[in-house]
């Protein structure tokens, strides 16, 4: 997706190098760890969100690269915890922080993520930027409480899996959007139009991800297929389908997805169920219309380059396949 | 060995308890009990009539704190020892502050700050190993997750209540935690002793909560650094106390805590120190040291 973030490629690279050079300090092996992450690749959509809405302000590159820097850390750090709550051992491709070194040197890494990201924060003196990331921290972690509090549990709404869902994503890339403007001092309405892109697009994003995890394959995922479905984690195809699927395909998923013990074989022919019904073309018509309402944000934004980045972001995110 | 036991048990209990209220209450009203074996004699007894309306103020952020959305996981903390006892951070910087002038409202929630930011610590602490233990997994979901909303609980409080100012210093204290208890896990593994990285990590906790609660009363710039001093000491003390090591080798601290003592001007919060140097004492059998006055007197 890097053709989408022309605008911003030196930056990105900068973010990189400065991600590189930053996670340089400290133990040996928490360094090795972050090289690990770092090199496990990642779509850096936050920061390129800091970035791209900086460029609606007063844009200084080299003010906005480490904020967009500390968004990617928070994220990475939230991955490193994810895959300890998952036991997950596979992620992009690679052997989690977890598996490669365990669950306490995952947690403390983690954590130390956290901190280094509220280190660069700080330099920026604002209050307001502070008060969203903390609003945004404390929204991601009752999102995942509420996640495993909801594992395996089939009697979940279409509300239960956006209030997830709007947490466990969308409200990181919102905050994205917004920092980077407001560091940028951009106009508050000019913040708050892109606070709206962000959630929007970062529903569209989750539904999409949580698409890919049916349809896509093992290589592209670099993660096996119905990875959430193992764990326990009811997305929007399978609620569809318990919601709206015929008789016989509603007591076929209960029997087979009404128990953590649910064998391979079982997850395997779910996948296969959900892969053949309506419930993937359901979910990527519900994530077109976020992307449409995002798309909708842009209108009142300044017919710039910016704005038309903003825009193919969109749309590909509509399209993506990995 | 005999900490990852109890770090196992630690975790068991949680599970336990979570389980049990799983069944009992159902979906709308799910309890997390986190207990937190931190040790069971008092040794804040003054202090906890001293600062009884701050206490409360502290507890109950704390008890916030702790809990999640309504009808989704409400999590509650239930402590196993005296509540004078687990509140021995935050006491900390509400003496510190009182050695300087009456603690105000930004050193009560600085102090509430510092004992959510600890509680984080210690859940993350106690989590262990797996080693392909798949129930493992479930049980050590919900603490973690517990932990990592109290790290963005700390963030918050510090945020609303204007204390960002400081956020640098202690963005690098949790870095600094994080970064000993790789230290201690490396030199575990390597069968060494895994003392001096768990008491840095108490120690941290001494200076930081009594550093900033004497800056934030804006004493004389000499008197920070001393209660400084006198944090370290006592952090340290607390977490020989606390883990049960051996206090012999730390006894020197015990003895420069009450020289610091005698630099600090008169008044209840010296008093406050007094009574925990002199409780940690009896806890040791030892004296009050005979060139130090009694300030009870």
């Amino acid at each position: 997706m890097n053709h989408l973030f022309y605008e911003i490629e030196g930056e990105l690279r900068q973010v990189e190098e400065y991600l590189l050079k930053y996670v340089q300090a400290g133990h040996a092996d928490l360094r090795k760890s972050f090289v690990h992450l770092l090199r496990a690749g990642g779509k850096r959509i936050r920061p390129a969100f800091v970035l791209l809405a900086a460029k609606y302000g007063q844009y200084n590159s080299s003010k906005i690269i480490p904020l967009a820097a500390a968004l990617e850390l928070i994220h990475m750090a939230t991955l490193v915890h994810d895959d300890v709550i998952d036991s997950s051992i596979i992620r992009r491709g690679r052997q989690t922080v977890k598996a490669k070194y365990g669950n306490n040197f995952s947690l403390h890494s983690g954590d130390f993520l956290f901190a280094k990201a509220l280190t660069i924060i700080e330099n920026y003196k604002s209050n307001h930027i502070n008060q969203l990331l903390a609003h945004v921290s404390v929204e991601m972690c009752q999102g995942e409480l509420e996640q495993i509090a909801s594992a395996y549990k089939l009697e979940q709404n279409i509300r239960n899996y956006f209030y997830r869902i709007k947490r466990k994503t969308s409200l990181l890339i919102s905050a994205s959007c917004q920092i980077g403007a407001i560091a940028a001092q951009a106009d508050p309405h000019i913040v708050k139009t892109l606070g709206r892109y962000g959630h929007y697009l970062g529903m569209a994003f989750q539904i999409t991800d949580d698409v890919l995890d049916f349809i896509a394959d093992e290589k592209t995922l670099g993660k096996p297929v119905g990875s959430d479905l193992r764990q326990g984690i009811i997305t929007l195809p399978v609620i569809y389908l318990l919601n709206c699927g015929n008789e016989e395909m509603k007591k076929s998923l209960w029997e087979k997805l009404n128990s953590p013990a649910s064998s391979q074989d079982d997850l395997h022919d779910v996948v296969e169920l959900i892969k053949q019904s309506e419930a993937i073309p359901y979910s990527l018509d519900i994530a077109g219309r976020y992307v449409e309402k995002a798309l909708k944000e842009l209108e009142v934004l300044p017919a710039n380059e910016i704005t038309e980045s903003l825009h193919k972001l969109a749309v590909f995110i509509k399209r993506r396949q990995f | 060995m005999r900490e990852e036991k109890l770090n196992y048990e630690k975790i068991n209990i949680i599970y336990s308890l979570l389980y049990f209220n799983l069944i009992n209450q159902g979906e709308e009203t799910i309890h997390l009990f986190a207990i937190i074996e931190i040790g069971g004699v008092p040794m804040l007894e003054k202090i906890v009539l001293e600062f009884a309306p701050e206490i409360a103020v502290i507890q109950a952020k704390t008890q916030k704190a702790m809990q999640s959305k309504a009808g989704h996981v409400a999590t509650l903390l239930s402590l196993k020892e005296a509540p004078d006892d687990y509140l021995w951070l935050p006491s900390l910087s509400l003496v510190s502050a009182k050695t300087l002038k009456e603690p105000n409202t930004k050193v009560i929630y600085l102090a509430a700050s510092m004992q959510v930011l600890y509680l984080a610590t210690r859940i993350h602490w106690a989590i262990p190993e797996d080693k392909d233990c798949l129930k493992l997994k479930e049980q050590i979901q919900y603490p973690i997750l517990l932990g990592d909303l109290l790290y963005s609980r700390f963030y918050a409080i510090i945020c609303r209540y204007e204390l960002d100012q400081y956020l640098a210093y202690l963005a690098t204290l949790i870095g600094n935690i994080h970064q000993e208890h790789v230290l201690r896990n490396e030199k575990r593994k390597l069968n060494l002793s895994e003392e001096p990285h768990v008491l840095r990590i108490y120690s941290l906790l001494g200076e930081t909560a009594c550093y900033l609660a004497a800056h934030l009363s804006a004493g004389k710039t000499y008197l920070y650094e001393t209660i400084k001093q006198m944090g370290n000491h006592l952090g340290m003390l607390r977490g020989v106390w606390e883990e049960g090591y051996d206090p012999y080798p730390y006894l020197t601290k015990w003895y420069r805590a009450w020289e610091l003592l005698e630099v600090l001007p008169p008044g209840p919060g010296r008093e406050c120190f007094q009574a925990i140097l002199l409780g940690l004492g009896r806890k040791w059998g030892l004296e009050r040291p005979p060139v130090c006055k009694d300030l009870r007197a």
